[in-house]
């Protein structure tokens, strides 16, 4: 058997382009797993599906005109998230079928226009799927920028986003400016979206977005802790992911995608082995909810005090 | 147990003196069961013509007019689609009538919700009765902050708002006291967390409900019975140190003794000063124990003491029931929950 060389693991770091793409990576992680725990508790996670197919066809708008994507994928990007969520607050028709629509609508901009002008380059791939190689020092001042802005909305807002997401008319009465605080969140995950195109891809962003904070879900019933450990979570699945696409030639944005799916699988995993360690009977009646074993045949229910 | 007497009331109580009739519809006597309770008749809270709904041309509540005094303890009685949960969130400020007015302390509201306004259908409606018109109102800051027209100074009037539990998404992933500690988001700092003085405050209105425990505050609120969830909800509004507190429905869902255990708080409060103004269709449980209560269909039928309320009459209108005999005061289906 051949000895594994341990350089072998620090190799990618030698090139300047993989540490940049490794950091980027890192941060959108981390912002994509604090940001979702948001979009999960709300209910609609297909808005970061949603926001990331929309903001596409401003990136291609911006690529044919010559300029910088940035440019096309934020204008576009804010508007949709006014538009989504003056959609969400419309009782007619269902959130998710007109998102649906709308957005992929601006997918479909993009699209006809790749089509038409024939200009599907490398570049469009990268916003496509993500790709390492495709994340600049431009990528990299934007993501800092983006992640300092949204920690900051965060830890301000933490306080009006909770109330809001969990009781909204309550926290109307209570003088929480609800309709400000939705609209300022769907700008902050408009940004997210945008400054993460590069790295992992409009195709595949809802799922970087998303899959930690299920994960966290799983494993916690704590707000405070879900936030922490998706944002961890975020962290350790975009630098797995983005470390092994070097190694598998990869998409990088696929790749991080896969190791968020097996993150959920991990945590379906952790629950269901909590599940039967929690459950016992008393007589015939079985059920499962946290208790303490205080020695091999007793336990205090937590439950019922 | 011990229940709560909001000491915030009780130094307001001292400083009332003013204690006069005011008019009110139906069978109101004046004399009532809350004659013990020794509030303020000036009235608090001034519902003028309220008409709205939630379909244009299809209103859900009509012309409901109504005074409140403080420190009344008034039960809104009525069946499923009667408007009382309606009329319940026009108070609270969520929607603005079409037509009419809420007053506190002869303030107009300044709503502050802007996208459940039904703007539209109101001034549809407005429009085509040419009523009264009920834009004006005093721009303050704060939603619940109303220049009072008995003198100078402004009156802050903290409301205190339990929903239906129906309405709250169960498997949120929040503690008892992250519930509780939203109650004064507004008064706890910029931390994301409740500490300090205002984690304080939310142990002393648990520790005043009597479910204040180191355990029990961190149980996620899914791991709550009824009764405690009800109760959990409670103390977020006592927590604002509210001057009015208006309940959705407190009692549905709950078995007979968490029930009784509401009761007794919320009566507790109203012996205390608070103002509280609770919607309900428990005709035997709630609204025959309660000091005053307002039965609404649409429009209110009546109100006063249920003693003099809860006729057949007034059932018949209210509920749609039917009696079984002329006199109305025996066999009905009406009369039975009258008794």
């Amino acid at each position: 058997m051949v000895p594994l060389d341990p350089s072998l693991f620090i190799q990618p770091f030698q090139y300047e382009f993989f540490t940049r793409a490794i950091v980027v990576s890192v941060l959108v992680g981390g912002v994509c797993g604090l940001i979702g725990v948001y979009i999960v508790l709300r209910g609609m996670s297909y808005i970061g599906h949603g926001m990331s197919h929309a903001v596409f066809g401003g990136a291609v708008v911006s690529y044919i005109a010559g300029l910088s994507f940035y440019v096309g994928a934020a204008l576009w990007g804010l508007a949709s998230a006014v538009l989504i969520n003056e959609i969400t607050r419309s009782n007619k028709i269902k959130a998710d079928a007109a998102i649906g629509v709308v957005t992929t609508a601006g997918f479909a901009i993009g699209v006809f226009l790749i089509s038409t002008t024939r200009s599907y380059t490398r570049n469009i791939e990268a916003l496509l799927f993500g790709n390492i190689l495709g994340i600049t020092d431009q990528d990299l001042w934007i993501i800092v920028f983006v992640t300092i802005i949204t920690a900051a909305f965060i830890f301000f807002f933490q306080k009006r986003l909770i109330f809001t997401l969990f009781d909204r008319e309550a926290a109307k009465v209570y003088g929480v400016k609800t309709n400000m605080v939705e609209l300022s969140f769907s700008l902050i995950l408009a940004t997210v979206v945008i400054a993460s195109m590069n790295s992992i891809g409009v195709t595949l962003l809802a799922a970087a977005i998303v899959a930690p904070a299920i994960s966290a879900r799983l494993i916690t019933n704590s707000f405070n802790k879900m936030v922490v450990l998706s944002t961890i979570l975020g962290v350790i699945i975009a630098f797995l992911g983005m470390y092994s696409s070097y190694f598998f030639d990869s998409a990088s944005g696929a790749t991080i995608v896969l190791y968020g799916a097996s993150a959920y699988g991990f945590s379906c995993l952790l629950a269901f082995l909590r599940k039967i360690y929690q459950t016992h009977s008393h007589g015939k009646l079985g059920h499962s909810h946290p208790h303490i074993h205080e020695n091999e045949h007793k336990h205090e229910h937590l439950k019922n005090r | 147990m011990q229940f709560f007497r909001p000491p915030w009331l009780l130094r307001r109580k001292e400083n009332q003196y003013t204690r006069r009739n005011i008019n009110n519809r139906g069978c109101n006597n004046g004399s009532h069961n809350d004659k013990d309770i020794n509030f303020d008749t000036t009235p608090f809270l001034n519902l003028e013509n309220i008409t709205y709904g939630y379909v244009s041309h299809k209103s859900i509540i009509e012309n409901v007019t109504m005074q409140i005094p403080r420190g009344r303890f008034v039960g809104l009685l009525g069946p499923s689609g009667s408007g009382k949960s309606t009329l319940i969130k026009i108070i609270a400020g969520l929607y603005k009538p079409w037509v009419g007015s809420v007053r506190y302390n002869f303030s107009k509201l300044d709503y502050p919700c802007g996208e459940i306004d039904r703007g539209k259908e109101r001034k549809k409606f407005a429009n085509e009765n040419s009523t009264e018109d009920n834009h004006e109102s005093n721009q303050v800051s704060h939603p619940y902050s109303y220049h009072s027209l008995q003198g100078s100074s402004i009156e802050q009037i903290v409301m205190g708002y339990v929903p239906q539990i129906e309405t709250v998404d169960w498997n949120f992933p929040v503690t008892v006291k992250e519930v509780v500690g939203m109650g004064i988001w507004d008064r706890s700092g910029i931390s994301p967390f409740v500490s300090g003085n205002a984690a304080i405050e939310v142990d002393k209105v648990l520790d005043d409900l009597g479910i204040l425990s180191h355990e029990f505050g961190k149980r996620q609120i899914r791991e709550l019975s009824g009764g405690e969830q009800q109760r959990v909800f409670l103390a977020r509004a006592l927590v604002r140190k509210p001057s009015f507190l208006i309940l959705d429905e407190p009692t549905s869902g709950v078995d007979y003794n968490t029930r009784e255990k509401i009761l007794k708080m919320l009566t507790s409060l109203s012996k205390g000063g608070l103002t509280i103004i609770i919607a309900t269709h428990d005709l035997p449980g709630i609204a025959r124990r309660l000091p005053w209560v307002v039965c609404m269909n649409k429009t209110i039928v009546a109100e006063g003491p249920p003693s003099e309320v809860l006729t057949n009459a007034n059932l018949l209108k209210t509920y749609g029931l039917v009696e079984n005999k002329e006199d109305g005061n025996s066999n009905g289906i009406g009369g039975e929950i009258a008794r």
